[in-house]
């Protein structure tokens, strides 16, 4: 700009003060080039700390922005049973899923406007191509109207319960819930951006305008990694889960219709055994916000729950939740380069139960309808709980509970099913109906009294019908059954019938197997009173009684003779001695009748079969075994009492005898409280009355008269005078060398060897079906 | 001297103008082609459109223009009026693009015209302080603002406020050099200073539950100056708040990834994987893309460019005798120095995003013909040295 020199110097031409302007002007002129310049080489300069100083910084966050992560699906793992076969299993199917940009709200408008091109392309052709450029406008705008009132139709189409069956409050709700599981990948990867930009942080902060300018320091890449787009925001997702066929059809005949829908094979959790064992098998539902939220693995994208994941709730789907969770895929590819960074999906792992499906199936089967013994049939509905348990390994077999329930269909059913407080079909009786286990406690009293000493094995107790004890006789409770029985025939009380007297006892003096054998109830009593509540309680507890089993699933622990809580500790000591007013599950008294087999050895029950590589979340190994220090003698003698049960002349339970096997059991009658349930109204909410929930009697069925809301509650006694009564059979088989025990309770059925013995039959007959009942050489 | 003199004389100022034009030219053609192939080509169209501008605005003399700057700038501020009329009520070819009515939409082309407008204020202002010691009176700088002012009031109510900045600059340094007394100058700033408050806190934000606009009793009357996109661009700056830096400023960010990730020597022609990202990349954000092709060499290359093109503009106006002439050149060289300022700025999250080109790179055909009209006027003034004779 040399230029302002020569303008100085001839300006002096004219009038001195044109000198000064020119002059003057030729300054500002400078000052203002001079301020252009500087500013021109400040941008630079701001050029140059950004793509050299910060280049990497800036690198790294161009190529998070372009990277698109994207989750690959796993498959879940099988349940098998003992035998191989698939009781739980991913099975491919048919859903309709619709594509995030027409899911999301409002509808991605580019996407539209794509779907309306592409439509005016087909239906045109080259006559759209060559309209001029005002017209195809014109029908590009008609043409997305049209989209977007057939999206809006799909939607409603998609919520027509009687073609899809998902209603439109619930179709929305899966929307919303799509939305918010990609707005939820979206903001975990920007977590993790988040704390992996922490660590590198170093140092305290700088002054704002270094951040501003600069913010590498600052931390503050929250933000930048926050748009990062993940693959599922242009992917389809699932709306109509395992849609059948004449959905399908209808849907897939009407795509053109439905812009953004489309078909796609996808997997969906299949029960094939139905109802069989379900509640051992156990459910799924999706994952529920307080699922994400309690998540031990939220930290990992590929294990996390995300919305729509399903959840096992129940049974072996939760217990081995963890093994049966494969590990997703992931796939990480940046826009403008081929190779693409993935990582395999691992499916989850396979678990193997003990349980023999088919053996399940039959005893389910036999709550309804049984063969009697005579080959009649007999059909009449039981509630209750069987378990077979394989005496050697401790393995669950068979494992129970009626009323059972489609697990297929669990979605629909487990709204009514969570209400219906009369049949509460969703409750496992055989872990968590804690009931008064009644006789079957004997041959642990007897054991627990003769190891103990307070009793000798061949001595005798004299059971008049009433409990003696310091010279008095206890006319009120407590009484043997015989009472009854000798009444009904219009005898005084006396010793049990028929009963002769051994190892020089005199007539009516039961010894521990007699008293086993016809179900006394003053023989214990007498020996409850001698061990004192303390011992016995110790007894029980070491026979598996008042403590879960540690099975896996979720169990009741039961309830054990409590005298702080019962201030007459006299009375609840020999009650308890009889099974009345204390608690037990089914499955802890199978593990009892398998203790006895077992000569004392106890062993934790399972439910996982051996070498199941998915057994992690089964039991844990801790004192799985531990040989009672029960005096061999006394368990000879209780299971020659419980052979006799079934194989004497005075048995209780010779409804189990039969030719091929030697069985040995007890039989249990514990006196049951009358039914109450809470009262719901239509909708299904506890009614409440003066702040506490109501709750009503339901009425029994009787021997004339069956309840339709309840026909297996049964009052089996009279109208003046009602008898509820649980009805238990325990026992093993066979008898001289164990392979099986089992239980059997029936609630409300009444007295055990009527009841719970024909089902302990069918359980018999089915475990000898399935060949895990060898026929014994010979009787003795 | 005749014009084929005068042109043989200014050689040394119009062979460097024209080959800095022709380098950011070709700078902005490379970019524009890279984010889209169609739209490189409109730029082409355009560019030619641009010449012929250059060229036509040698038909005539400058000084002829500056007498007949009046006429041409009540012309130019009819199509800037018919748009105006489009905010009110609904004429044709005229709808809402970004919230301002500030284009002329025929089909494929648009047009904008304030950018035209810009170029013709600076003839007016040129005419209206040539006379000697003119700035020197307060009438004669009143004058000024008042026309500048006419232009200034239409474009804010298309509302258009980027431009209007860019027409700041030029208002102030042309009666800068044309020799505003020190005390008006000062006048000026302390005037400025009163009613940046005022302007600031007028008004009050539509929006309910709006936290970021002020609402000051008695100044919630008046219209609202600064609107609330505007301060949600300046809160963008400043913040650090992923939402507010995914919302308004979002465009800074991807283009300042862009630019950086280009690092010294860029990824070369065509390459702009980051940049195809940037929103308005191709227009607003242009510097991105060439930080991203041809990293800071390239940017250094353009700068440079820059430099010799205003340069030589100011070389023009400090040589030229006249002063109405000199006006003219220094009033276009800050036009657009501070024009490209403000879009390099804002390319590099130094300043709010005001939607400002980057002159004779930038794609749009009106920011483009502008910019060349300019150069042809800055060429004409220097071709038009009137020697003086002894």
């Amino acid at each position: 700009m040399g230029g302002g020199d020569g303008e100085g110097r001839l300006g002096g031409g004219g009038a001195g003060l044109a000198y000064i302007k020119g002059a003057m002007v030729w300054l500002r002129l400078r000052v203002v080039v001079g301020v252009v310049a500087a500013v021109l080489l400040g941008l630079f300069g701001r050029a140059a700390q950004v793509q050299w100083r910060q280049h990497d910084y800036w690198v790294e966050q161009a190529e998070r922005r372009l990277e698109q992560v994207e989750l690959v699906e796993t498959s879940r793992g099988r349940i098998l049973d003992y035998k191989g076969r698939e009781l739980a299993v991913d099975a491919p199917c048919v859903d309709a899923v619709v594509d995030y940009r027409v899911i999301r709200q409002p509808v991605d408008e580019k996407w539209v406007k794509d779907v309306a091109r592409g439509r005016l392309r087909r239906k045109l052709g080259e006559d759209y191509l060559k309209a001029p450029r005002d017209q195809q406008k014109r029908l590009i705008e008609q043409q997305m109207t049209q989209v977007r009132a057939d999206i809006d139709q799909m939607w409603l189409i998609l919520g027509e319960k009687a073609l899809t069956g998902m209603s439109e409050d619930q179709v929305e709700e899966r929307r919303r819930q799509v939305v918010r599981k990609v707005q939820m990948q979206k903001r975990y990867l920007t977590y993790a951006g988040f704390l992996r930009a922490e660590k590198t942080k170093s140092g305290k902060a700088p002054p704002w305008w270094q951040g501003w300018l600069s913010e590498q320091e600052t931390g503050d890449s929250l933000l930048d990694s926050y748009d990062l787009t993940v693959g599922e925001e242009v992917q389809s997702h699932v709306i109509l889960p395992a849609i059948n066929s004449e959905v399908a059809n209808y849907l897939g005949k009407n795509a053109e219709k439905f812009p953004g829908l489309s078909l796609r094979p996808g997997l969906h959790r299949v029960y094939p055994y139905g109802e069989a064992g379900c509640h051992v098998i156990g459910y799924m539902t999706p994952a529920s916000a307080e699922d994400l939220k309690q998540d031990a693995e939220r930290e990992d994208p590929l294990r996390k729950y995300w919305p729509f994941d399903g959840v096992g709730r129940a049974g072996v789907e939760k217990m081995c939740e963890e093994s049966l969770r494969g590990t997703r895929g992931q796939w990480r590819k940046t826009v403008g380069q081929e190779a693409a960074v993935s990582t395999a999906a691992v499916a989850g792992k396979d678990v193997r139960l003990s349980i023999d499906i088919e053996l399940q199936k039959k005893i389910e089967q036999a709550f309804v309808h049984r063969k009697t013994r005579d080959g009649k049939n007999e059909d009449d509905l039981y509630h209750g709980a069987a378990v077979v348990i394989d005496v050697p390994t401790g393995q669950v077999r068979a494992l129970i509970s009626y009323p059972t329930y489609d697990v297929n269909r669990v979605n629909e059913l487990l709204g009514p099913m969570l209400i219906d407080e009369i049949n509460k079909p969703m409750l496992n009786r055989a872990t968590m109906a804690q009931l008064e286990p009644g006789s079957t406690v004997k041959p642990m009293v007897g054991i627990a009294g003769i190891t103990d000493q307070v009793v000798g094995i061949h001595e005798g107790i004299e059971c008049t019908g009433y409990f003696r004890y310091n010279g008095l006789l206890y006319r009120t409770g407590g009484r043997c059954w015989t009472v009854q029985a000798l009444a009904a025939l219009g005898l005084p009380a006396g010793h049990h019938p028929s009963h002769v007297g051994i190892y020089g006892n005199p007539d009516g003096s039961l010894v521990f197997a007699d008293a086993l054998e016809r179900s006394c109830n003053v023989w214990p009593e007498t020996v409850g009173e001698r061990l004192g509540w303390l011992r016995l309680k110790g007894w029980y507890g070491r026979f598996g009684l008042g403590r879960p089993t540690g099975l896996g699933l979720p169990e009741a622990s039961g309830r054990l003779p409590d005298p702080v809580r019962t201030r007459d500790v006299f009375n609840a000591t020999r009650f308890a001695a009889m099974g009345q007013g204390i608690g037990a599950t089914p499955i802890q008294m199978v593990n009892v009748a398998a203790t006895i087999a077992r000569n004392g050895l106890w062993i934790r029950p399972t439910l996982v079969a051996e070498g199941s590589e998915g057994a992690e979340g089964a039991g844990g190994s801790e004192e799985d075994r531990r040989q009672l220090p029960v005096d061999p003698a006394a368990v000879a003698e209780a299971r020659k009492g419980m052979f006799n049960v079934v194989n004497g002349e005075s048995g209780t339970g010779k409804v189990l005898r039969r030719a091929e096997v030697m069985v040995a059991g007890k039989t249990g009658s514990a006196q049951a409280a009358i039914y109450r349930v809470l009262e719901r109204d239509e909708a299904g909410r506890v009614v409440m009355e003066n702040g506490q929930k109501k709750r009503r009697v339901v009425k029994p069925s009787t021997a004339t008269w069956s309840n339709p809301e309840a026909p297996w509650y049964r009052n089996t006694g009279t109208e003046e005078k009602p008898e509820y009564t649980h009805a238990w059979f325990m026992g093993f088989a066979p008898a001289e060398r164990p392979q099986i025990a089992f239980v059997v309770m029936v609630e409300y059925g009444g007295s055990g060897g009527k009841v719970a013995g024909p089902i302990a039959n069918a359980v018999l007959d089915a475990a000898e079906e399935e060949g895990y009942l060898a026929k014994s050489a010979s009787r003795p | 001297m005749t014009e084929r003199e005068g042109t043989r004389a200014a050689l040394g100022v119009i062979v460097p103008m024209t080959l800095g034009v022709a380098v950011l030219t070709m700078f902005g053609m490379v970019s524009v082609k890279a984010w889209s192939e169609d739209e490189g080509t409109k730029q082409l169209i355009f560019m030619m459109f641009g010449l012929a501008a250059a060229l036509g605005a040698q038909m005539v003399n400058y000084r002829t223009l500056l007498m007949f700057s009046p006429v041409l700038f009540g012309l130019s501020l009819l199509p800037v009026l018919y748009t105006i009329a489009g905010r009110f009520t609904s004429v044709p070819f005229v709808r809402q693009i970004n919230g301002a009515y500030a284009w002329i939409n025929f089909g494929t082309i648009s047009f904008q015209p304030a950018e035209v407008t810009k170029v013709c204020l600076m003839l007016l202002l040129a005419w209206t302080l040539q006379g000697e010691n003119a700035a020197r009176s307060l009438w004669v700088l009143a004058r000024t603002l008042v026309l500048g002012g006419v232009a200034i009031g239409l474009i804010l109510m298309q509302p258009d406020l980027g431009t209007v900045l860019t027409l700041l600059a030029p208002m102030m340094v042309m009666s800068f050099v044309a020799g505003v007394r020190k005390r008006h100058l000062w006048g000026l700033v302390g005037l400025v200073a009163l009613a940046a408050p005022v302007l600031w806190f007028s008004g009050h934000c539509a929006q309910a539950g709006c936290d970021l606009c002020p609402n000051v009793p008695g100044l919630n009357r008046l219209p609202q100056f600064v609107k609330h996109y505007h301060r949600a661009r300046v809160e963008a700056m400043f913040s650090s708040d992923p939402r507010i830096v995914q919302g308004a400023g979002y465009q800074q960010q991807r283009a300042l990834e862009a630019l950086g990730s280009g690092g010294l020597r860029g990824k070369g022609a065509g390459n702009i994987e980051v940049g195809q990202r940037v929103p308005e990349a191709h227009t607003d954000m242009v510097l991105a893309l060439i930080g991203e092709q041809f990293g800071l060499l390239g940017i250094a290359i353009v700068i440079l460019a820059y430099l010799l093109v205003y340069g030589s503009g100011a070389a023009i106006a400090s040589e030229h005798r006249e002063q109405g002439g000199k006006l003219l050149a220094i009033g276009l060289v800050t036009l657009l120095a501070g024009q490209t300022i403000m879009n390099m700025a804002v390319a590099m999250r130094l300043m709010p995003v005001t939607g400002l080109t980057l002159p004779f790179v930038s794609y749009g055909g009106s920011s483009l013909v502008a910019s060349y009209l300019a150069f042809g006027l800055l060429v004409n003034v220097a071709r038009n040295q009137r020697r003086v004779r002894f």
